[in-house]
C-alpha cells in the first residue's frame, strides 16, 4: 500500500510527538506511585497536580480539584450520569438527545431498566435541537440533563450555553452534563465564563486531542455532588479509586498546551476552509449527494456526505485500498446492521443513510490530503453506481426503482 | 470496518470494482431470465440476468451460458454476486439444476463469510430463484413438476415457496419477506431470537412493525422453536401454596402498599388460601367508604397481572 492518508480525526487523533516526548520519562525512571510518601513519589505527585492545574487553566475551571482523571470519556460520562442520579435518588427523570454518543444513550437505556424515565430530544433535518421542545421536557422530577457539545458524526454543535442557562433558570437543582469529547480543542470552552458557568459536569477524552487513548477527564463544578462511581482507594480527592495513570496525565496536559498553539495559529479556520472547499468540489463533481448537517452550526473539521444509490461499506473498502482512512454511517460498518442512529434521527432517508461518509480533519491534515481524496472519490462513487441496480447508467441518475424508496422511512 | 473478509472475498470485490476482465457486472439485454431481490431501504439489493443455450426440443434442457449482475451493497454483497455468477457459468447448469444451489455453495466459494453477512449470500440465491421463475414463465416450463410452486410477491418478484398457501404472506413488509421464507431461514440457520433474525436475514430491521404483531417474527419463532408462552401459562397451576403466598406478599409489599401509603392508607393481610387473598384496610383507607371497591379491584388487577389470573381478592372487616 502506498501512503496512508488519515482523515478520521473524530475517531481518534495521532499522538503528538511533543506529547510522546514528555511522557517517556514516566515510563522509565519516574515510575513511583504518586500516592506514596517518599520524595521521588511526592515529586511526581506534584507534577501531576501541576498538570491538573494547567488543564484547569485551559478549560477555565476555577479550582483544579474540579478535574478528575478517568480512563476514558465513556467512564467520565458513566460517572457523571450515574453518580449524579445516585446522589439525588428522588429525581427519576433524565433529559438527553437522540443523537448522543452510545456512551450516553446506552447508559440512559440502562437506567431506564432501573425505572428511570428518559426524554430523548429530537433533532430537525439539519440536526439541530428545538429549544422549545427542550423547555417542555424539563419537569420537577428531572435530575439531570445530558447533552453533547458537538456531534461525532456530523459535527453539528448544540448551544449548550443556552441550554444550560435555561436549565438553571427553570430549576437550579437540575444538573447539566455535557459530553464535550468532540468539541474540546475545536470549539471555545471557558467554564468560568458567563456563557458556560451553568455547566455542572463535562466529560472528554485525551485521544481526540492528540494525547493517548486510555485517559479521560471529568469536570465537576464545586457544589455539584456526585456519588463515587469507581470505588477504591483515596485517589483523586477520594472521588475515583485507582492508581493515577501518571504518564498519560502528563501527556494530556501537554496536549492541552498544544491546543492553545492551535488556537493561536487559527487551526480551526484553516480546517473549515479545507472542509468547505472539499464539500464544494464534491458537490460540483458528484451528482445526487447530500451533506448531512449543512446549514447547522458545525465543528470546522467534520463533514458527513451521503451518496445516493450506493452502499457506504463498499466505498470505504475501496478507499481503504487506496490508502484513505475514513468512516461511514453505513449499517454494514457497524456491528448491528443498523444505519447510523444520528442520521436516522435527522430523517435522512434510509437510501442515503446507508452510504454516508464521515471525513474529519485535524492538525496534521494538509491541503494535498484533502485534494487527493476529492480527486479519488468521484471515480469510486461513479464505479459503484454503475454496478448498482438503482442507477440509470445512460442518464447518470437514479432510476425509477430508486424513486420508490426516496421517502424517509422511520 | 469490523469485518474480516476472506482473501477470496476481497479479491472478487476488488476485481469487480476495478472492472477487471472476466467479471460479471452488468445487465444482459433481452435476457432469458431476470430476477431481483433486496431493497434500497435495507442497504442491499441485486439484479440478476442470464442467458441460456436453448434446447430446441425440451426447454428443460436449456443450459445457462452467461450471467450478469448489478448489486447495491457492501463488499461481501458484491463479492457474493460475483461468486454466484462464477458458480453458475462454470457449472454449466440447467436452470432446473440451478435451483439446487444454496447459500452454502456461495459461502463456501467465498471461503466463509462473517455471520452477520450471511444474508448477502442468501440474497444472491433469492435473486437466482426469482430469475429462474422468470425463465420458466418465458419458456413455458412448469416448475411445479420439480416441487416448486409459482407464487408472486407484492413487488412482482417471485420467491421459492413451500407447500402451505399462507406461507406466501408478506410478514416483513419493508424487506418483502414472506412467512414461508422466514420460517425456512429460522429452521435453516437455527435462529433463536428476534435479534438473530435481524442480524442474519434482516427481516424486522427497518420499521420493526412485524416483530410483535400477530403472526409476526416472535410468533414465527415460537412456531418453529416451540412456544414459550405455553410454559408460562402452565406454570401457575404448578405453584405450591407457599410460593403463591410468597409472591402475593412480595407484590403487596413492593408495589401496592407503597401506593396506598402515599395517601396515608394501607392494608393488612388476614389470610392467603391458595389463590384467595383476604385483607383488611388500614389508616385513611378504612374510613374512606367509596374507596373500598376501587381498592379491591385495583389490588386484584395488579395481583392477577403479577401472580396469576386466578387470584381473588376478598375484603374483610
Amino acid at each position: 500500500m502506498s501512503k496512508v492518508i488519515y482523515l478520521d480525526y473524530n475517531a481518534t487523533t495521532p499522538i503528538a510527538p511533543e506529547v510522546l516526548e514528555v511522557m517517556l520519562p514516566y515510563f522509565k525512571d519516574k515510575y513511583a506511585n504518586p500516592s506514596s510518601k517518599y520524595k521521588t513519589a511526592m515529586d511526581i505527585a506534584a507534577e501531576v497536580e501541576l498538570a491538573r492545574s494547567s488543564i484547569a487553566k485551559f478549560l477555565g475551571a476555577k479550582f483544579s480539584d474540579e478535574l478528575l482523571f478517568t480512563g476514558s470519556a465513556t467512564e467520565s460520562i458513566n460517572h457523571a450520569i450515574r453518580g449524579c442520579l445516585k446522589a439525588f435518588p428522588k429525581k427519576r427523570h433524565i433529559i438527553t438527545t437522540e443523537v448522543e454518543h452510545p456512551a450516553v444513550l446506552e447508559t440512559c437505556k440502562d437506567l431506564e431498566r432501573d425505572g428511570y424515565r428518559v426524554s430523548y430530544l429530537k433533532v430537525n433535518q439539519q440536526g439541530e435541537l428545538l429549544i422549545e421542545e427542550f423547555k417542555q421536557a424539563l419537569s420537577p422530577d428531572t435530575g439531570l440533563v445530558s447533552i453533547m457539545y458537538a456531534n461525532n458524526e456530523t459535527g453539528v454543535v448544540f448551544p449548550i450555553d443556552e441550554l444550560s442557562r435555561i436549565t438553571k433558570e427553570v430549576d437550579p437543582d437540575i444538573f447539566f452534563h455535557t459530553d464535550a469529547t468532540q468539541a474540546i480543542g475545536k470549539r471555545p470552552m471557558d467554564l468560568n465564563s458567563q456563557s458556560y458557568k451553568n455547566i455542572d459536569f463535562l466529560s472528554m477524552s485525551g485521544h481526540k486531542i492528540y494525547a493517548p487513548k486510555g485517559i479521560g477527564l471529568l469536570f465537576t463544578r464545586k457544589g455539584a455532588r456526585l456519588r463515587k462511581f469507581i470505588t477504591g482507594g483515596h485517589h483523586e480527592f477520594n472521588k475515583r479509586g485507582g492508581t493515577l495513570n501518571v504518564p498519560f496525565i502528563i501527556g494530556m496536559a501537554k496536549a492541552f498546551e498544544l491546543l492553545t498553539d492551535d488556537f493561536n495559529k487559527n487551526l480551526q479556520k484553516k480546517l473549515s476552509e479545507l472542509r468547505d472547499s472539499f464539500e464544494k468540489e464534491i458537490s460540483t463533481n458528484v451528482p445526487y449527494i447530500r451533506i448531512n448537517g449543512l446549514g447547522a452550526k458545525r465543528s470546522a473539521n467534520t463533514t458527513n456526505i451521503s451518496f445516493d444509490c450506493i452502499e457506504g461499506e463498499s466505498i470505504l473498502f475501496q478507499l481503504d485500498k487506496m490508502g484513505f482512512c475514513i468512516s461511514s454511517g453505513s449499517a454494514c460498518t457497524s456491528g448491528s446492521l443498523e444505519p447510523s442512529h444520528v442520521l436516522r434521527a435527522m430523517h435522512v432517508p434510509l437510501t442515503s443513510a446507508h452510504s454516508s461518509l464521515r471525513i474529519s480533519l485535524g492538525r496534521y491534515t494538509t491541503k494535498e490530503d484533502v485534494d487527493s481524496l476529492a480527486k479519488a472519490l468521484p471515480g469510486v462513487i461513479q464505479r459503484l453506481r454503475e454496478i448498482s441496480p438503482f442507477w440509470d447508467r445512460k442518464l447518470n441518475k437514479p432510476n425509477e426503482m430508486a424513486a420508490q424508496y426516496s421517502c424517509s422511512i422511520k | 470496518m469490523a469485518w474480516n473478509y476472506s482473501d477470496k472475498t476481497k479479491k472478487l470485490f476488488l476485481d469487480a470494482i476495478n472492472n477487471k476482465e472476466n467479471t460479471h457486472i452488468g445487465e444482459i439485454e433481452n435476457p432469458d431470465g431476470e430476477g431481483f431481490h433486496g431493497s434500497l431501504v435495507c442497504g442491499d439489493a441485486i439484479k440478476l440476468t442470464f442467458s441460456v443455450k436453448k434446447d430446441e426440443k425440451n426447454p428443460e434442457n436449456d443450459v445457462i451460458t452467461q450471467v450478469r449482475y448489478l448489486t447495491f451493497g457492501c463488499t461481501s454483497a458484491i463479492a457474493a454476486s460475483e461468486a454466484l455468477c462464477i458458480l453458475l457459468e462454470d457449472g454449466h447448469f440447467t436452470p432446473i439444476k440451478a435451483l439446487s444451489l444454496t447459500k452454502d455453495d456461495i459461502v463456501n466459494f467465498l471461503e466463509g463469510l462473517p455471520t452477520q453477512k450471511i444474508h448477502c449470500s442468501i440474497m444472491g440465491v433469492e435473486a437466482l430463484f426469482a430469475s429462474i421463475h422468470n425463465w420458466a414463465r418465458k419458456r413455458g416450463v412448469d416448475l411445479k413438476k420439480f416441487g416448486v410452486s409459482n407464487i408472486e410477491c407484492t413487488k412482482g418478484e417471485e420467491t421459492k415457496s413451500t407447500e402451505s398457501k399462507n406461507d406466501a404472506n408478506i410478514i416483513c413488509r419493508c424487506m418483502g419477506m414472506t412467512r414461508g421464507y422466514i420460517i425456512d431461514q429460522i429452521k435453516d440457520l437455527k435462529l433463536k431470537t428476534v435479534d438473530d433474525i435481524i442480524n442474519t436475514i434482516k427481516a424486522g430491521s427497518v420499521c420493526g412493525m412485524c416483530i410483535d404483531e400477530p403472526g409476526g417474527l416472535n410468533d414465527l419463532l415460537n412456531e418453529v422453536n416451540g412456544s414459550k408462552t405455553e410454559t408460562t401459562e402452565k406454570a401457575p397451576q404448578q405453584k405450591t401454596p407457599y410460593q403463591i403466598a410468597k409472591e402475593i406478599e412480595t407484590v403487596l409489599n413492593e408495589e401496592i402498599i407503597p401506593i396506598l401509603k402515599n395517601d396515608g392508607g394501607g392494608i393488612e393481610i388476614v389470610d392467603i388460601r391458595g389463590y384467595e387473598l383476604y385483607f383488611r384496610l388500614k389508616g385513611t383507607c378504612k374510613t374512606c367508604h367509596s374507596a373500598n371497591n376501587t381498592i379491591e379491584y385495583t389490588i386484584q388487577k395488579i395481583l392477577r397481572d403479577r401472580v396469576g389470573k386466578d387470584i381473588k381478592v376478598i375484603h374483610v372487616d
